[in-house]
Formats: structure tokens, C-alpha cells, sequence
């Protein structure tokens, strides 16, 4: 009975009545509770009103023949319920589309970097995109481990902004002007001195005075170029003593020097050989939910995928569509060939130098040893190497020879 | 306002009582509709009879005795039938 309070909101009728003397019915619906609003007159012959829905066969039992009653329109929660139910697939639809909508906002559909200039696009994408960051990623409510990902990555970068703009993603960043990465020239006294042992091929003091000449051995420690100076003043209040001048000493030294390195290579080599039995499948992603159809039917030991891609799109929805094919392999073993065996160990060599070597060293000259035992050949390489030796060491400078100097500057 | 006189318009059930607001009339103690036009409601209290005119009249809501009635209000006036139409 407590909704009858709402009885209006509830349903209500929107009704025409038509006939003579409009006030009687007025009077006889007041008479018997039956609520009204919005009462219009049209003419004296026609008037709308609204009534309760409950109240309607009341006021038609209440108008008998006398006048004419017409539903012109029906509102409130029940009606808009009953309208709601006829046009369900419209309702649905349109939900959605709702839904779609919103589902696709989850994702990113566009990255835009802006700000670099010695690093190319392409390395930073693969960064962010390392990092979790890529087209059709889902969103994140915070960026900070693609902001630290590219400072690890990056050196030369000072500033990094990743912000959302809908779908879009913008990566501002900052790289160091040159000015900023010229170093202040550093006045602190320095020798040049061997970080290693070898022979000197090449010395290029730059700064300072040299301690060693071509062909020489030094060990490590040993001064290659001296930053501290012996002068005589030629002030004479200062007697004829003989005092050091200290510099930050500076240049290049090359040194040959060994170097040994050891790589092991499995004897067998293991090749996968295809049985012919395979499961064909198809894969589904769709935003973050994904089927694979194979993936739960693979019941080989050993399986090699094979996924051709029919469908890769960030638009307007990150969906991924591909078949997949698992097939059986078996695992053989064969005696590795003693010439790929070199030509593996050769190409590590060249990965070292590549790696590991600085502009103006090289290998000079190699020699590689292989021995097999258990299971393994064992390559011992020795390698000479031209490689820069020169590291720099601050020299202690006492106390009086500092306060010396100071004077002299005066 | 005496307590006397706040009873009495308060318990006045068979008198006319109005009250107009901007463009919204309350009209209370309607017992019987004698003419509803668009530019004209009279209505019976009960003693008697209340009739208001202006213009653009809707009634927003009718019941219980209270009709409340938008439209522009330019007159008001009570009266009382007469004692020879009463006999």
C-alpha cells in the first residue's frame, strides 16, 4: 500500500475525455478519491488528464456512457519497464555498444614520443615496449616504470613524461644538451698509470710528461704519463731548492697485452626432427582475454608452434587472431663437426671484440687450443691484444708542496 | 494572529482559503466544481463559493479537497448564494 504513495510515478495515464458538462466528472471523481493532475481544457466539450493507473477503471465505471474516454499515452517506472521488455534487443544493443566503448578506452591504441634527438624512435619503443608500454597494452594508472626504464636504458636523457590523452599515450622526454655533457675541465692532479700489464705499442701524452716509450714492459701500477712537473724558481727570495708543479695529466696509451679466454662447446648437437603428427589450432585475443584452442590439447613430449597471423590490430580494440599448428618433434643427437665447432668459438671471438673492445684496440694475434672431455670441447683461446691501458690516479700531493704552489700562483 | 483566530482558519473547513504565489494558486476546502475553464475556476467550499480569473489555467493537481491551479491570476472573488435560491 506504501506505493501508492508513488501511484503517479509508479503509472500514470495521460487521458482525453470528451463529452458535456466536464464538471460532473470532476466532481464524481473527487467524490470517489480518484487523484488528478495537469487538467487541461481543450474546449467545453474536450479536456486531458492525468490519472493514477490503479484509478483508471475506476474513473471509466465512474464516466459510464455519459462520456468518452481515450488513452492518449501511458508513463511512469511500470510502463517504461513494459517498453524496455518489448525493445530488449535494442536495450542490449545498445548496452554494448556501451560497453565496447568503454572496454576499448582500457587500451592503448597510439604511443607518440616527442623530445629525442640522438636516440632513434625505434630503440625507445623497444624500450617502453620492454617495459610494458606498446600498442594495444592496457592501461596504466602509473607510468613510473617506463620513466625509470628509459633512465636505466638512457643515460643522456635528464627528463621523462608519459602522460594519457583517451587512448593516446604521450612519451616526452629531454636528452642533455651538449653543453651540459661537456665535462668542467677537472684540475686535479692525476698520473696516467697501467690498469694492466703489457708492452707499450703507442703513447700520445696529451697532458703531463712521458714516462715510457715504445716497447717497453710495464706492469700494473707503473706511471705512463706523470702529471707532476720539477722547476726551479726563478724567484731568487725563494733559494735555489727544486719544487714539483702538479697537472691533471692526460692522453693515450696502447699497450699488447694477453689475453685469455676459454669457451666450451657440447660435443653432440641436439636437432629436432618432425614426426609429421601435429594439432591445428587457432588462437583469440581480445583485449585482455585470450583462447587457445591447441594449447590445451598438446599432448607430445617434445612440440615445436607454428602461429601465421590472420589478424593483429590496436584498432579500435587490441584483437589478435592466428593459427596455430603444434607439431610432434623428436630430440636427436649428433656428433658436432669439428669445423663448426671452430666456427662457433671464431664468431665468440668476434663477439668479444665487438663487445668488449674500444675504438683503436684490436686483436692483433690468436691462437686457440681446443681439447675435449666429458661431453664438452674446450676451446682455450689466447689473444694478443692492442688495447688502451691508461687509467688515471690522483696523486697525493703533501701538504707544504700545496701550500708552496698556492704562493706561486699568487 | 490571535490563537483564536489561527483555530478558526485553520478549522474553517466550509470557508474559502487561497493562497496565490507567482503563478500558483492553492485553492483548499473544494467541495464541488461549478466551472472549470482555462480562464475561469469557480468552486463551491462548502458556505461558499470561491472564483478566480485570469488566463492559461491548469490544474496541476486535484485531490483531497485541494486543487492547486497554474496560470496567471487576476481576480479573485467569494460569494454566497442567495437566501431565496437557498429556499
Amino acid at each position: 500500500m506504501k506505493l501508492k504513495k508513488f501511484g503517479f510515478l509508479r503509472h500514470y495515464k495521460k487521458i482525453k475525455v470528451e463529452g458535456t458538462d466536464l464538471n460532473g466528472i470532476v466532481n464524481k471523481c473527487m467524490k470517489n478519491g480518484i487523484s488528478m493532475r495537469n487538467l487541461k481544457w481543450k474546449d467545453p466539450l474536450e479536456s486531458t488528464v492525468e490519472i493514477k493507473g490503479e484509478d483508471f477503471q475506476g474513473l471509466k465505471k465512474t464516466a459510464g456512457h455519459s462520456y468518452k474516454v481515450t488513452v492518449l499515452k501511458e508513463g511512469g517506472v511500470i510502463p517504461l519497464f513494459k517498453s524496455m521488455k518489448a525493445n530488449i534487443t535494442a536495450i542490449v544493443g545498445a548496452f554494448l555498444l556501451g560497453a565496447f566503448i568503454f572496454y576499448q578506452s582500457l587500451f592503448v591504441a597510439e604511443i607518440r614520443i616527442d623530445g629525442y634527438r640522438s636516440i632513434s624512435e625505434e630503440s625507445l619503443r623497444k624500450v617502453i615496449a620492454d617495459a610494458g608500454l606498446y600498442e594495444g597494452a592496457r592501461k596504466s594508472e602509473d607510468y613510473n616504470h617506463i620513466k625509470e626504464a628509459l633512465y636505466r636504458e638512457f643515460g643522456q636523457i635528464t627528463w621523462v613524461s608519459v602522460y594519457e590523452d583517451g587512448r593516446l599515450v604521450e612519451v616526452d622526454i629531454s636528452e642533455a644538451s651538449k653543453q651540459e655533457e661537456a665535462e668542467v675541465e677537472d684540475e686535479t692532479p692525476v698520473d696516467i698509470v697501467a690498469d694492466r700489464a703489457g708492452m707499450i705499442e703507442k703513447i700520445l701524452p696529451l697532458k703531463g710528461n712521458a714516462c715510457v716509450q715504445k716497447g717497453e714492459y710495464v706492469n700494473k701500477g707503473d706511471v705512463l704519463i706523470s702529471g707532476a712537473f720539477e722547476y726551479q724558481s726563478s724567484d731568487y727570495s725563494r733559494g735555489d731548492d727544486i719544487f714539483t708543479m702538479y697537472s691533471h695529466a692526460s692522453g693515450q696509451v696502447y699497450a699488447k697485452a694477453p689475453l685469455r679466454l676459454t669457451y666450451y662447446v657440447e660435443k653432440n648437437q641436439r636437432i629436432k626432427d618432425k614426426t609429421g603428427k601435429f594439432i591445428p589450432g587457432i588462437y583469440i585475443k581480445f583485449g585482455d582475454a585470450e583462447v587457445d584452442t591447441a594449447a590445451g590439447l598438446n599432448k607430445y613430449e617434445v612440440s615445436e608452434r607454428e602461429e601465421i597471423k590472420i589478424l593483429d590490430i590496436v584498432k579500435p580494440l587490441p584483437v589478435k587472431i592466428s593459427l596455430i599448428k603444434i607439431q610432434e618433434v623428436e630430440i636427436k643427437e649428433r656428433h658436432r663437426d669439428m669445423n663448426k665447432v671452430k666456427e662457433v668459438v671464431e664468431a665468440a671471438v668476434r663477439q668479444y671484440q665487438k663487445d668488449n673492445l674500444k675504438e683503436g684496440e684490436e686483436i692483433l694475434a690468436q691462437n686457440i687450443d681446443y681439447s675435449e672431455s666429458q661431453g664438452v670441447i674446450k676451446a682455450d683461446v689466447l689473444l694478443e691484444v692492442l688495447e688502451e691501458i691508461g687509467a688515471e690516479k690522483i696523486i697525493k700531493v703533501k701538504e707544504e708542496e700545496k701550500t708552496e704552489e698556492n704562493q706561486l700562483e699568487e | 494572529m490571535s490563537i483564536k483566530e489561527e483555530l478558526l482558519f485553520d478549522f474553517a473547513l466550509n470557508m474559502p482559503r487561497v493562497l496565490v504565489t507567482g503563478k500558483t494558486t492553492v485553492l483548499d476546502n473544494v467541495k464541488k466544481v461549478m466551472l472549470l475553464t482555462d480562464s475561469q475556476i469557480v468552486v463551491f467550499n462548502g458556505q461558499k463559493y470561491t472564483s478566480v480569473t485570469g488566463d492559461g489555467f491548469v490544474i496541476t493537481e486535484l485531490k483531497e479537497g485541494r486543487m492547486l491551479v497554474s496560470g496567471e491570476v487576476e481576480e479573485i472573488r467569494f460569494f454566497a448564494s442567495l437566501q431565496e435560491d437557498k429556499g
